[in-house]
């Protein structure tokens, strides 16, 4: 025994093709430690599972199975990393392993790792170098996009079981499986600096430098741990905190940006990313639209077109379709304005409240897009801290992880005209009316949710009509019936899918061109930390964060959640 | 009563590039021009490369009939810049030949404008000399 975990000599068997030890969760993995093993050569992969029996009654059943290394059998010693022995069931109705159980030897990952030896339970089979975390009694579940796969042929579930809408554990439902994407990943630091119509004595830099040495804080981390940059002003931050050399991305918007990062860390490419944005100083011409909503471009800007015109063209074809109405429209700002309100940081704080009459008697600004419709302009800095999820449990708060995440576009934004039919060969299915509705179902598949699962809706509201149309786009209702959902009851704090909870662009900052996009994600972290000064959704457990529009060709998803995928 | 009409002032005006240029030329001459796919004959805008319904690289410029309808409107009251008069009322019209493209209406008041509105184009030499298609309603 080393550290409490059984381990071979090596060569002292062939560790591809022993049997499995039925009493491994018995009184001998008793009062095992979490710990590592040292592997196999990478020969001693992978394993036949086809060699190894059917589950028996006689298999032992053990209750309270818990994440943590429990007398594995085959570890075996090797000279540099970590390996574990994943056990593994699959059952019936799982495709083409039917019946089937195997073991499992995977390398790479210096965490603990659970037996998992339940009998109705499924893991699935990753790539070499990616043991997983198994948790007995989960549930095969039915239920939304069972029959969808993420990017990678992941699904995952819900490891709680008794949650609202059933187990949705879906891993194993057809082909062998990945553990999921951002397993290792884990947000443990946000910061929204102040935010208001003008920072005097800020520039970009300045506010975004703020920003991220507050979201690093907030992380409880220093600044000499960053080995990672997410945006236009990261290699400044890296630059000046001489942390170099270091992984970077220019990726500056949003939900994209953030994945990215993310993505960095799954991949052991970075351990702790900083993704930093700020906006001030640049809006000085108030005469005009705000630079960044009227990007130069020969087929636009010559008919005056700017964010609020490109959006009002997506709107107005959804209300020649549907009937979709102003009033459904301006119930929509009301509600967000109204949560902006009551937010004691947002830029229109104490500003309402506001009743769909005061909305619609707002001045026009492109119709069907009343002021009170309309996101503001303002300026503000945001940052997000990223890290390992084995490193998070040691930090200060409640770690938050990603479920799910996926982008959509259909060009660049504010180029060619808004189509609402503009389609796609990759999906001839779907219009550009309703982008975002394939990155939404990827990511319920790859959550094993739908929207019925998600708690807190903080959706991206540059103007009132793009929250009804992605409760259409996300299959939260049927086309067309977004208006009549949206007044439904259900958009409204303490209503089943409460949207933009602080405001949103439209109440609580809009900083530049990229700041608001990742407070988004700032605000489903704080609502799943349950640290919201207002509105917070008591007990919300998922959160769908989105970023972008359809009257600028794209929209990305975020599915946050406080259970470890 | 007031007539929409072109824009007179200090506005941004295209600045063609290689392969917009015959689009460009084409509205200086008083046709609007779109392209038209060699391999499989659908019609593409705004000007590319690839053929939006194969993907093809065989497009060849045509002239349109110049007649569409509505497909979205919007009358926009906060201009973009100073430089615009408002009320403006951008549209996306669907042309006979099954394009889009976004343009603003004149001719008519801004009221007048409706999802399918018949509309046919119409072309403004600005005074910074570039002649830029409108819309105004078919009589």
């Amino acid at each position: 025994m080393v550290g409490g975990v059984e381990v071979a000599q090596p060569g002292e068997r062939g560790i591809g093709h022993h049997g499995l030890h039925p009493g491994v969760d018995g009184p001998e993995g008793d009062g095992l430690t979490p710990g590592e093993a040292r592997p196999p050569h990478r020969e001693a992969l992978p394993v036949d599972l086809r060699a190894i029996g059917d589950p028996t009654d006689q298999d032992r059943h053990v209750e309270g199975l818990a994440p943590r290394v429990d007398g594995l059998p085959g570890l075996a010693p090797g000279p540099a990393q970590v390996a574990v022995v994943v056990e593994e069931h699959c059952e019936a109705g799982l495709g083409e392993r039917l019946g089937e159980r195997g073991q499992r030897h995977a390398a790479g990952r210096r965490e603990p790792v659970a037996h998992h030896h339940a009998r109705h339970g499924v893991v699935g089979v990753g790539p070499l170098g990616q043991p997983e975390v198994a948790f007995q009694d989960d549930a095969v579940g039915g239920g939304y996009g069972h029959d969808r796969r993420c990017g990678h042929g992941q699904m995952l579930g819900r490891g709680a079981a008794g949650r609202r809408g059933g187990a949705r554990r879906e891993r194993g439902a057809g082909s062998p499986m990945a553990q999921h994407p951002f397993h290792d990943v884990a947000i443990v630091g946000i910061h929204n600096t102040r935010q208001a119509r003008v920072l005097d004595g800020h520039d970009d830099r300045t506010i975004t430098f703020e920003a991220a040495l507050g979201a690093i804080a907030d992380a409880g981390l220093e600044v000499r741990d960053v080995d990672g940059v997410v945006g236009p002003l990261g290699s400044d931050f890296l630059y000046q905190s001489r942390n170099g050399p270091m992984w970077r991305s220019m990726n500056a918007l949003g939900i994209p940006a953030l994945l990215e990062g993310a993505m960095a860390i799954a991949s052991g490419q970075a351990t702790t990313v900083l993704f930093a944005t700020g906006g001030a100083g640049s809006y000085t011409q108030r005469a005009s639209t705000a630079p960044w909503t009227r990007p130069t471009n020969e087929f636009v800007a010559a008919y005056g077109m700017f964010t609020a015109a490109e959006f009002a063209l997506m709107a107005r074809r959804h209300m020649h379709l549907h009937g979709t109405t102003p009033e459904q429209m301006a119930h929509v700002a009301a509600v967000i304005r109204n949560n902006g309100h009551a937010h004691p940081d947002a830029v229109y704080s104490g500003r309402g409240p506001f009743t769909v009459e005061d909305v619609l008697s707002s001045r026009m600004v492109a119709d069907p897009f009343h002021l009170l419709e309309c996101a503001m302009t303002s300026e503000g800095g945001a940052a997000v801290v990223l890290t390992r999820a084995d490193r998070a449990a040691d930090l200060p708060n409640v770690p938050v992880h990603i479920l799910g995440g996926g982008t959509d576009y259909y060009g660049p934004a504010y180029q060619h005209p808004p189509v609402w039919d503009l389609g796609g060969n990759q999906r001839a299915d779907l219009v550009a009316g309703y982008v975002g509705r394939r990155a939404a179902e990827e990511s319920f598949a790859c959550a094993g949710l739908g929207p019925d699962d998600v708690d807190v809706c903080e959706f991206y509201d540059p103007f009132s009509f793009e929250i009804i149309r992605q409760f259409e786009a996300y299959g939260f209702c049927a086309p067309g019936e977004g208006g009549h959902y949206v007044t439904s009851g259900v958009i409204e704090p303490g209503g089943r899918h409460p949207v933009t909870t602080d405001g949103g662009t439209m109440s609580f900052s809009h900083g530049g061109a990229a700041v608001q996009l990742l407070q988004r994600v700032i605000r489903g972290v704080e609502q799943l930390r349950g640290t919201c000064a207002s509105m917070q959704v008591e007990g919300a457990e998922v959160a769908m964060c989105t970023g972008g529009g359809a009257g600028a060709l794209f929209t990305d998803v975020l599915l946050l959640g406080k259970e470890r995928p | 009563m007031t007539l929409l009409k072109p824009q007179e002032g200090d506005i941004p005006l295209p600045v063609p590039g290689v392969v917009s240029a015959p689009y460009w030329e084409g509205c200086a001459a008083g046709e609007l021009r779109f392209q038209r796919c060699g391999t499989c004959g659908g019609a593409t805008h705004t000007p590319a490369t690839l053929c939006a319904h194969c993907t093809s690289t065989d497009l060849r410029w045509e002239v349109s009939s110049g007649r569409g309808t509505v497909y979205s409107w919007t009358t926009v009251w906060r201009p973009q810049t100073p430089a615009f008069e408002v009320p403006y009322v951008p549209l996306i019209v669907e042309m006979e030949e099954g394009w889009f493209m976004l343009a603003d209406l004149v001719g008519c008041e801004h009221d007048a404008v409706h999802v399918g509105l018949p509309v046919e184009v119409t072309f403004h030499t600005h005074p910074g000399g570039v002649t830029l298609p409108y819309f105004a309603p078919r009589t």
